[in-house]
């Protein structure tokens, strides 16, 4: 069976105008296969969320190749679904407005638009602020919008931009508790990005750590704990502690160096 | 939510107290005509020049009273009304054209922006003479200088907006399937049409103003003409009861234009309304 996302030889430099180049990650080999969840986790400023720009292909690779769903990338995928870190949700329109996007963009007929989204909006515990603005909503309640906005299409491959950081803990495990079953059931691939080394453990099949940028695969870690999950319950396993002593270690290191880097620029 | 709970507990002292603060507006505002009246009844402001509130008001009552002639009050506003609503539409739209076009193609907007930093520079409201010596006296003259006002204030809204437009919302449409023609027409122009209503009322006061200046220094009709004819006269009273009538139209426009932005902008947080 074809990997759903590979990315082979990649790297990639940014030419900001007026400003030095610079190398964000390189020498990426990286296989997904079909239906499993991988989380990426490395310092900040490591090119943690570049790689998720070019496997849309919102941005082109440097060097090397990506392949999704067994084709190259060669520009924007509309394949995949991306829950962007900062919210996306377009602020002029109501939920379920912002939820029937990608459908209208498909030019799907307009009852099936409807039945979709109201599915939808339901599934996320958004049917009462279905005509809310986003404004209205709390952050969690939007970043279930915004995962509602992406499930309704359908996508085969599912991209995270480290997307409960900016919640709170507990609206945090609720959300992460949700992916899971939501994730259980659809059987999508996922790439998740995050610099939470425990919620990258309790979610995935597993887990890849990077290095300080420019961002190399240090390691890759298979996480074999017993599914289904519960991501709080999780961290008491005793694999779960032996796991996260051993990527820790690894991920220290880097974490290590780009603070001391950062110490250096400034 | 909160607004009414405050309501719930505080209801008795808020309205007290914005009965107070309505009090306190009327008795500025009569203090105000109180004063101008009794300073010219004891001649220290000379009536020739200041005119008093006891003419002008008879005075725009006797406006009023006339009925609906070629030469009434009536005329005058409905002229100056349609040149505002021109030159409101004609330079909003004129200004949306070519910010959104300058604020995506950057070339565009690089060899261009010394001429508009140029135009832009100068006080429009001295185009108004050349202006009528190229458009004559009638309604296009008043209508160009106020597209000319007007333009400046919407293309520089569209063009901020729709540059500094979060480019994640563009980022996930065209992930979502979004074509070119999409990303304008669900995010870029919308923005920019935030900025616009945002700069509404702005760009409406601009508009009106241009009319009544341009009418004031040449036309046949309109109520900055009114003004005019009464100072070829010397005739104080038509003056200010001209300058009453243009204040009210004005306060008149910026409510119905502040319930127009209320009604564009009910997707947004009530303090960045």
């Amino acid at each position: 069976m074809t990997d759903a996302v590979e990315l082979r030889g990649v790297s990639k430099t940014y030419r900001p105008p007026r400003k030095m180049p610079f190398l964000a990650i390189t020498d990426i080999d990286l296989a997904i296969p079909p239906g499993r969840f991988v989380s990426v986790v490395g310092p900040s400023g490591c090119g943690k969320s570049t790689l998720l720009s070019l496997v849309s292909g919102l941005l082109p690779a440097t060097t090397g190749t990506v392949t999704l769903n067994g084709s190259l990338v060669t520009d924007v995928r509309t394949d995949v679904g991306f829950i962007f870190q900062r919210d996306a949700l377009l602020p002029w329109k109501t939920v379920s407005e912002n939820v029937a996007l990608p459908l209208e963009f498909r030019s799907v007929p307009r009852p099936e638009i409807q039945r979709r989204v109201g599915e939808w909006t339901a599934r996320v515990g958004l049917g009462k602020f279905a005509d809310s603005y986003p404004h209205e909503l709390s952050g969690g309640m939007r970043k279930r919008a915004q995962l509602a906005q992406v499930m309704v299409g359908d996508p085969a491959v599912l991209l995270m931009d480290e997307p409960f950081s900016a919640l709170d803990v507990q609206t945090r495990n609720l959300m992460e508790n949700q992916l899971m079953n939501a994730w259980g059931a659809a059987g999508k691939t996922v790439l998740f990005i995050t610099h939470d080394l425990e919620e990258a453990i309790a979610l995935s099949d597993e887990i890849v750590v990077m290095t300080a940028g420019p961002g190399r695969i240090k390691a890759r870690y298979p996480v074999d704990l017993p599914r289904p999950r519960h991501v709080t319950e999780i961290r008491f396993h005793p694999e779960f502690v032996a796991l996260y002593e051993r990527a820790w270690a690894d991920l220290r290191d880097e974490v290590t160096r780009s603070y001391e880097r950062s110490l250096e620029a400034s | 939510m909160t607004a009414a709970a405050a309501t719930a507990t505080t209801a008795v002292p808020v309205t007290r107290r914005a009965w107070f603060i309505r009090f306190l507006q009327v008795l500025v505002i009569a203090t105000f005509i109180g004063l101008w009246e009794g300073l010219s009844q004891l001649g220290v402001l000379d009536k020739f020049f200041y005119s008093r509130p006891s003419l002008i008001v008879p005075r725009i009552w006797g406006w009023l009273a006339e009925g609906f002639t070629a030469t009434s009050i009536y005329r005058d506003i409905e002229v100056t009304l349609i040149e505002t609503v021109l030159g409101f539409v004609i330079g909003t739209i004129a200004g949306v054209v070519i910010g959104y076009a300058f604020a995506r193609n950057r070339l565009l907007g690089q060899a261009f922006d010394p001429l508009l930093s140029m135009f832009n520079a100068i006080p429009r409201l001295v185009l108004a003479p050349v202006f009528i010596l190229a458009f004559g006296i009638d309604l296009a003259s008043k209508v160009a200088l106020g597209v000319t006002l007007v333009f400046f204030i919407v293309f520089f809204a569209t063009f901020t907006a729709v540059r500094d437009v979060d480019q994640t919302l563009v980022d996930n449409v065209r992930v979502l399937g979004a074509r070119r023609r999409d990303v304008t027409f669900q995010v870029l122009l919308p923005a920019a049409f935030s900025a616009i209503v945002a700069s509404l009322r702005t760009s409406a006061g601009f508009a009106f103003a241009g009319a009544v200046v341009a009418e004031y220094i040449g036309s046949s009709v309109g109520v900055g003409r009114r003004i005019a004819n009464s100072e070829a006269f010397f005739d104080s009273t038509g003056v200010f009861g001209g300058i009453v009538v243009i204040a009210a139209l004005a306060l008149a426009l910026d409510a119905f234009l502040q319930v127009a932005e209320g009604w564009f902008s009910r997707w947004k947080p009530r303090r960045e309304r």
